[in-house]
């Protein structure tokens, strides 16, 4: 066996001696090559950092380009205005397939750049900021809107400009799939499929008060005065204010009010005094937030006497979501409910509870 | 049971599917790299690294996640969870998984392949010299 070499250098993970043949330290691991990859280019390179610079800018641009054709095609597809509350269906591909595209798109653009995982999240963080600054102009989406949108559109175009990444590596040794038409036949499967996106929500308060007091303060609770504590009416999504009604039977028109002086007028289908109010909403007031992505159709109070001097408040609204995912948006507007009937439901408490039946 | 384990376990029929595994980690990769950032710059470093190595290629594994390759022969491939597996030999396997370095593959463990948990930098080296010993390996086969 001849003898190998004398040691020439140091690894630069360990710094322990290693041959001038070494490719990888024995010790560490690390490669031994001078120039380790993920060091900062050299000053004399800033013109390839220029071009770095242009690229990423590039990838951005046309990523939301592409986006703004594909939600063409989807709106043409569905029969959407997709502005304020004509907005019609909004299909789940808006939001899933539309940024993973524009990541890949990003990606195809950054692929020689040799960028960090931290990196490509900024940048994706830029292209999405850009697409929500489009939407809030070109389609008039409100700020809430867009703030529930947002962590759905971040993680989907960000996983798919690492998707893109690892798709368009410079040295790959398999071809590169093609998506544009997967992804194209999914957004057109979507938007022809139909959507019917049903939900309820129930909520229950106990109040320590008997089924026919409970009952008079229902049909029109008195105004709320206190302010919203959910963080979302604090930002500025309507919320409850009071409602009044023409009459305790059923077609009595009754009118919930909403902050921002917005009026929800209901009709009163089901009427059983101290037991059920059953009303169907018959004008939704217009709002850029998610009253024009969602529908209120239903709302009931059940009363239900637990025989100890108290009632169980049981409080449901049913609604519909023009905007997709269901699971996605569904979460959120289900929340929204939530709040809207404990705002509701709480206020009606409080007053019952009163020592006088006032607050 | 974290999602990739779920996704292994109980979905694996669509790993089939064109593309869904490679979505799928991506997507992976993203929640990794919001939750646990030093995971992510690990495994990017792990990237630098070998595409240093002489003759190394990378694209993706056929059942999501990033491969590398040497001459034809995967050295390994790594998941967007920080999930390093590396098809060494059965001896070699059950001498590293001995010594507590490494654990059995998450879905075959009886074969020769190992299975490393990128959790920070620290195991950076680590993987990189089980990296390294499959490199070796390979190319010293392809020597001959």
């Amino acid at each position: 066996m001849s003898r190998p070499p004398p040691a020439e250098r140091q690894c630069p993970g360990c710094g322990r001696p290693v041959t001038a043949a070494t490719i990888l330290c024995p010790f560490c691991g690390v490669s031994v090559l001078e120039a380790p990859v993920w060091a900062a280019p050299p000053p004399e390179e800033l013109g390839r950092a220029k071009a770095s610079r242009g690229k990423i800018a590039l990838g951005i641009i046309v990523a939301d380009l592409v986006a703004i054709a594909l939600l063409l095609l989807a709106f043409k597809l569905t029969g959407s205005t997709a502005s304020g509350d004509t907005a019609g269906v909004l299909i789940g591909s808006i939001f899933i397939i539309v940024p993973l595209v524009m990541g890949l798109v990003s990606a195809w653009f950054w692929r020689d750049l040799n960028l960090s995982t931290g990196s490509y999240f900024l940048y994706s963080l830029v292209d999405c900021a850009l697409a929500l600054v489009l939407s809030a102009v070109f389609m008039a989406e409100g700020g809430i809107c867009l703030l529930i949108v947002s962590p759905l559109l971040i993680l989907m175009v960000f996983g798919g400009a690492l998707l893109g990444r690892m798709l368009f590596a410079r040295n790959s040794h398999r071809l590169n799939l093609s998506l544009v038409p997967l992804a194209l036949g999914v957004l057109v499967f979507d938007a022809l499929s139909p959507h019917h996106s049903r939900h309820a929500v129930t909520d229950r308060v106990v109040i320590h008060a008997r089924p026919d007091v409970v009952w008079r303060h229902i049909a029109a609770f008195p105004a709320i005065p206190d302010k919203p504590h959910f963080w979302l009416f604090k930002l500025g999504l309507p919320y409850p204010v009071r409602s009044t009604i023409e009459g305790v039977r059923v077609g009595a028109a009754r009118r919930c009010v909403f902050s921002q002086n917005l009026v929800f007028d209901e009709r009163v289908t089901e009427c059983e005094p101290s037991k059920r109010l059953t009303f169907d909403v018959v004008r939704q007031p217009p709002h850029p937030e998610i009253l024009g992505h969602a529908a209120v159709k239903r709302g009931r109070f059940l009363l239900q006497d637990n025989g100890d001097g108290t009632t169980t408040l049981v409080g449901t609204s049913w609604y519909e979501l023009y905007v997709y995912p269901s699971w996605y948006y569904g979460l959120w507007a289900d929340d929204i409910a939530r709040q809207v009937h404990l705002r509701v439901m709480n206020r009606v408490k409080a007053v019952c509870e009163a020592p006088d039946g006032h607050l | 049971m974290d999602i990739f384990n779920f996704a292994v376990r109980h979905l694996r029929p669509l790993r089939f599917l064109p593309a869904l595994p490679h979505l799928f980690d991506s997507l992976l990769l993203a929640v990794t790299a919001l939750r646990r950032p030093t995971v992510a710059r690990s495994l990017d470093r792990i990237d630098w690294t070998l595409m240093t190595w002489p003759g190394v290629t990378k694209g993706p594994h056929r059942f999501g996640g990033t491969e590398y390759r040497l001459g034809g022969h995967e050295l390994g491939h790594v998941h967007g969870n920080g999930v390093l597996d590396v098809p060494l030999t059965k001896p070699l396997r059950e001498q590293l998984v001995a010594d507590g370095r490494v654990q059995p593959h998450h879905i075959y463990p009886s074969s020769g392949w190992v299975s490393f948990y990128i959790q920070g930098e620290a195991d950076v080296p680590n993987a990189l010299a089980l990296l390294r010993l499959a490199y070796e390996r390979r190319q010293s086969l392809l020597l001959v």
